[in-house]
């Protein structure tokens, strides 16, 4: 009876809060005010043709700086919550996998390496090239579980923090450099923001795979593996 | 030109609702996951129709791809503690990835 | 030259820096820690002497201006937030020192905290508030306001075991809760006006649906990460929870930054959309607030749980300021009294929880029923508890008593009365539950509960923060006069009869 009412309680409370929605949305015009006119007349200045890469690396990089931090924190937050083992491959690769691997890994990381190229001018960057870059990540891990683990320890953290080092670097180096925070020297601007999202990409493929995990990877692992690696050489 | 894009978009958008509820309201979770996949491929399609190719990239790699993997390996992990914690009984009602 | 150094960029940047370095060089962090909260020092007194020679400043990030751009603002309010921050940021980081202290015992007992993680999250945690108090722009401020509680939760997850990664859950579906709301507000705004600045906002913002829509889902959100009654549940097994440095941060700082925001969205933005009614309702849930979380804290068993649900009560008598402020002439005095309380709330808040966790420390429990007597092994932790429990009760010359006496003066002149005998009850019932655990540890008894040995850091920086908010009640101008600077609201500081 009262998980009853507290579930009607929580469906008045939705629908109402939909209505609400439903009425500031339809009280609007189409075709508001908004900001586009301002950015396709700075867009010259950004140093790059896509206005969605200008308004995320330019106009509004220090959004994108901190969502960077955001995402670093994930993986401290994972982290936070003990150690864990490396997950083993569920069962030793088979000939189709590996092989099928082998095409498809090289595949991914070109295409993270198109999207982050491309985003310049088109649909694209660090985000989505990150993304591909963590699914192949994982698709290693599930796999090739040795390699990952020869990565832990501070190269792997260096690789986390990297895009959140660089972008903080370019943030603080306009800064010396007589501009604002963030604010570009002007012919460099495409450069800065091609160089701030390599390293973006590589953190947040990175943070993906980590992810993954859902843990903090005991570096204990590593000798662990390597152990065990050795001993099957043996055999 | 317009009834054609209607019937694109309409059905979209139903499919889309659909599957939000039926992923809401499943007891199972793994079904639940696969259906959050699906429905990331499709919200990916419907960013496409409203021409913000950016997000639908990101909703596609992000949204559908890493988030399902790592539901997935959430639920392995679910699984496999359930299957630690009543090892006396034989059957394991988990699924294995 | 020194007028126009950025010193709000060094104020969000050295934390984070930091916090990164925390995390790449393990076993620095504690010296990390101090080299922050020594660092910070010249750039808040930098930022505080600019804000008070020169009025509000602006900063525009990248060059591009307020439209486009995102901009960074200070005034007196955000003054007031930041040295709050520096306060009880110091004395944690000094605290943290002795609690992360590499001996032998420390790490048995805590052989689950990661000290280096727990320096990265904190420091980042720093960075976040100083960046929430810093922006003004509402978007840039919900990606502040993810920082924050993304990085809130991990500490809480720190403490490991289950009923902490439980409470952290929960706080983690609460919080993003709670952005999200905010973060649909955001959406309608940007849509209805073309803007996300603070300051164009407040300019165009009138009362339409989309601005009610907008007032509603931005409050909600903001109000449920503040823990106001109903929506407290997280909080005390969150704060409980948490390893004592991170409880003090937690309830002294990161309750008050989602307040914050909704004290600049509600005088500076939404002034058109929110009524007298909403204020009403804000503050009677305040006054519940008050209410539950004290005789929760009466009955609490355990030391930090008391402690926890006090932080419930106090966050009651900040929600007053809304219907105060609705009072003619009153406004100034409402807000003076309400920022004076957050102020002196978090020094003595901070200092309870560090010297609960010192007790916790101390003697590996703190059910309040078998610490009778600890003031015989633990004299300068229990008296940094009692300056504290002064300035929560409100007893003069505390922190918490000039607070009080404002909301006070600012009910009474207001002809909103009944606001004032809330204020008093209130008082009376934290006098209440602080004497409750009192009574209990300044009790002498032969057989002294056996304490192990506790660093020097750990004790002397409660009593600090302690005794801050003792110092706070006697150096009121100062305060006052910051909180002046850029105030929405005008009108006198109503210090009647004040001794």
């Amino acid at each position: 009876m009262r998980l009853f009412s507290a579930k009607l309680i929580i469906i008045v409370l939705l629908v109402a809060l939909a209505g609400l929605i439903a009425w500031a949305i339809l009280s609007l015009p189409f075709n508001g005010p908004s900001l586009r006119a301002q950015v396709f007349a700075n867009i010259g200045h950004s140093g790059v043709s896509n206005p969605v890469t200008a308004v995320l690396l330019n106009f509004r990089g220090y959004d994108t700086l901190l969502e960077i931090v955001v995402l670093f924190l994930a993986v401290l937050g994972a982290w936070s919550l003990g150690m864990v083992q490396l997950p083993g491959p569920p069962y030793p690769a088979g000939l189709f996998l590996s092989a099928l691997l082998r095409i498809l890994l090289p595949a991914m990381v070109l295409t993270a390496g198109y999207l982050l190229w491309a985003g310049a001018h088109a649909p694209g960057g660090a985000f989505q090239a990150g993304a591909v870059l963590g699914g192949a990540g994982i698709l290693l891990l599930l796999t090739e579980v040795r390699f990952a683990s020869a990565i832990v320890s501070w190269p792997l953290r260096t690789l986390l923090s990297a895009g959140v080092l660089v972008f903080t670097g370019v943030a603080l180096g306009s800064m010396f450099l007589g501009g604002r925070l963030l604010e570009y020297p002007r012919h460099w601007a495409g450069i800065l923001i091609l160089v701030i999202e390599t390293a973006a990409t590589l953190s947040i493929g990175v943070i993906l795979t980590v992810l993954f995990i859902g843990g903090r990877p005991s570096e204990a692992d590593r000798t662990l593996s390597v152990k065990s690696t050795g001993k099957r050489k043996d055999k | 030109m317009i009834w054609s894009q209607w019937l694109f978009d309409l059905p979209l958008a139903l499919v889309l609702l659909w599957l939000a509820w039926r992923l809401l309201t499943s007891a199972d979770l793994f079904k639940a996951v696969v259906l959050f996949i699906a429905f990331g491929l499709l919200m990916a399609l419907a960013w496409v129709r409203l021409q913000a190719v950016d997000i639908a990239l990101a909703e596609a790699a992000i949204g559908a791809g890493v988030t399902g993997a790592l539901f997935l390996s959430a639920l392995n992990k679910i699984n496999s503690e359930q299957q630690k914690n009543d090892k006396g009984q034989a059957e394991t009602k988990g699924r294995n990835l | 030259m020194v007028a126009l150094i950025p010193w709000s960029v060094w104020i969000i940047f050295l934390p984070l820096l930091t916090g990164i370095f925390a995390f790449l060089f393990r076993g620095r962090g504690a010296q990390l820690g101090i080299v922050t909260a020594v660092g910070l020092l010249p750039p808040l007194i930098g930022l505080t002497w600019q804000v008070l020679s020169c009025g509000p400043q602006h900063y525009s990030v990248g060059g591009w201006g307020a439209p486009l751009g995102i901009d960074l603002y200070a005034d007196g309010l955000s003054i007031i937030m930041l040295v709050m921050t520096a306060l009880v940021g110091i004395g944690t980081t000094f605290y943290a020192t002795g609690y992360y202290s590499p001996t032998g015992e420390t790490k048995e007992k805590n052989h689950q905290q990661d000290p280096a993680l727990f320096w990265s999250l904190w420091l980042l945690l720093w960075a976040a508030l100083n960046c929430l108090f810093l922006s003004a722009d509402v978007f840039n401020l919900y990606v502040a306001l993810e920082f924050l509680g993304l990085s809130a939760v991990a500490l809480v997850a720190l403490a490991g075991g289950p009923s902490a990664v439980a409470a952290a859950m929960r706080y983690l579906l609460v919080s993003l809760l709670g952005s999200l709301s905010y973060l649909l507000g955001v959406a309608l705004l940007y849509f209805a006006h073309g803007t996300l600045s603070l300051g164009l906002l407040a300019e165009s913002v009138t009362s339409s649906p989309a601005s009610f829509a907008a007032t509603t889902l931005m409050t909600a959100g903001l109000v449920m990460k503040t823990a106001l009654f109903p929506l407290h549940f997280w909080l005390p097994p969150a704060h409980a929870n948490a390893p004592a440095p991170v409880s003090a941060v937690l309830s002294a700082l990161v309750v008050k930054a989602s307040f914050y925001l909704l004290l600049r969205l509600w005088f500076q933005v939404f002034t058109n959309t929110v009524t007298p009614s909403v204020a009403l309702l804000l503050g009677i849930l305040g006054v519940a607030a008050i209410f539950w979380g004290s005789v929760q804290a009466l009955m609490a068993q355990r030391l930090k749980l008391l402690v926890a649900y006090s932080t419930v009560a106090q966050l009651g008598y900040i929600f007053l300021v809304f219907p105060l402020a609705q009072g003619k002439g009153t406004g100034f005095s409402a807000w003076c009294g309400g920022l004076y309380f957050i102020l002196s709330h978090a020094c003595a808040k901070a200092a309870a929880f560090l010297a609960a966790g010192t007790v916790l420390y101390g003697f590996g429990h703190d059910r309040i029923d078998e610490l009778a007597g600890i003031t015989q092994r633990l004299p300068v932790t229990m008296f940094a508890f009692g300056v504290a429990g002064v300035s929560l009760i409100g007893l003069p010359p505390s922190g918490g008593f000039i607070g009080k006496w404002l909301l006070l003066n600012a009910a009474l002149a207001g002809g909103q009365w009944w606001w004032a005998i809330v204020i008093i009850i209130g008082g009376l019932l934290a006098a209440a539950y602080v004497f409750r655990f009192f009574s209990r540890a300044f009790s002498y008894v032969e057989q002294v509960p056996i304490c192990r040995d506790v660093p020097w850091s750990m004790e002397l920086t409660a009593l600090a923060l302690g005794l801050s908010a003792m110092a706070l009640g006697i150096i009121a101008t100062q305060p006052l006069a910051v909180m002046q600077i850029g105030a929405p609201l005008a009108g006198p500081v109503l210090t009647g009869g004040l001794p």
